[in-house]
């Protein structure tokens, strides 16, 4: 199968429609390779969410063993999901990971804060874990956010 | 691949890459100029070409240094990457521009 339309035989484009045609054939290429790209916003407000409702978990659940089991559950749960949901994707926007990354580290060094010195300040109470959880989440959301808007730009 | 003249004297044909005044080479260049990397089957589908029609082009763009071809594996599946090197991506600007100043942009 051989499309015409990218003929093989391609004349040298000398005339301007020519050139023009080729100039709309590579920009139709772009726009549709890059729309493929476009996938890492949904992807990190997946992840904020998540690593946001991990946290309210952690922080409400009192007894240490019911704890861990909700650790390590829930984030082999989000891990695996996300990462074979990224896989999936045949092509990333330009750039995208490390226009990221910052969001990433911001994320999980709130996290880590969370989960080793909010606990001595909130206790196991709700009204507490819930504002840290929106904390946590924050950063992947601005990050998810701003690189939808750049995606749309 | 393309040759330098000065700007006054020469017809901006000349600045074409003549890899590049290939459809498909032109387009799978252009395809990948906005994603860090892109699977050979987005490719191949995007562009509506065979498979052997894209690998041959593809060992060709490679040969030229505008290509990188990675394979690897996504679980058990074989996967090909491709993505664009700094020479294809500067290739290609200057083929864009000159195809531009053709067309009278």
């Amino acid at each position: 199968m051989e499309s015409s339309f990218y003929g093989i035989g391609m004349t040298e484009p000398t005339a301007p429609v020519e050139a023009r045609r080729q100039l709309d054939q590579a920009d139709r290429a772009a726009a549709k390779v890059a729309a493929q790209g476009r996938w890492l916003p949904v992807y990190m407000t997946a992840f904020g969410l998540g690593a946001g409702a991990e946290t309210f978990i952690l922080g409400i659940v009192e007894q240490r063993a019911a704890r861990l089991a909700a650790f390590t559950v829930t984030w082999v749960a989000l891990v695996v999901t996300m990462a074979l949901w990224s896989r999936s994707h045949r092509a990333t926007v330009r750039g995208a990971q490390s226009r990221i990354r910052p969001w990433w580290i911001a994320t999980f060094t709130l996290y880590a804060v969370a989960a080793f010195l909010w606990p001595a300040v909130a206790g196991h109470a709700a009204v507490r874990w819930l504002p840290a959880g929106v904390v946590v989440a924050a950063p992947l959301l601005i990050g998810a956010w701003r690189e939808r808007k750049r995606e749309l730009q | 691949m393309s040759g330098v003249h000065p700007a006054s004297t020469t017809h901006p044909r000349r600045e074409l890459d003549d890899l590049l005044q290939h459809g498909v080479r032109l387009s799978v260049l252009a395809a990948l100029r906005a994603v860090d990397r892109a699977e050979f089957s987005l490719i191949r589908d995007t562009l509506q070409i065979s498979d052997s029609v894209l690998s041959k082009q593809m060992t060709l763009l490679e040969s030229a240094g505008y290509l990188r071809v990675e394979k690897g594996h996504v679980g058990k599946r074989p996967r090909t990457w491709l993505s664009l090197t700094s020479g294809g991506a500067d290739a290609l600007k200057r083929h864009l521009a000159a195809l531009r100043s053709i067309a009278g942009d």
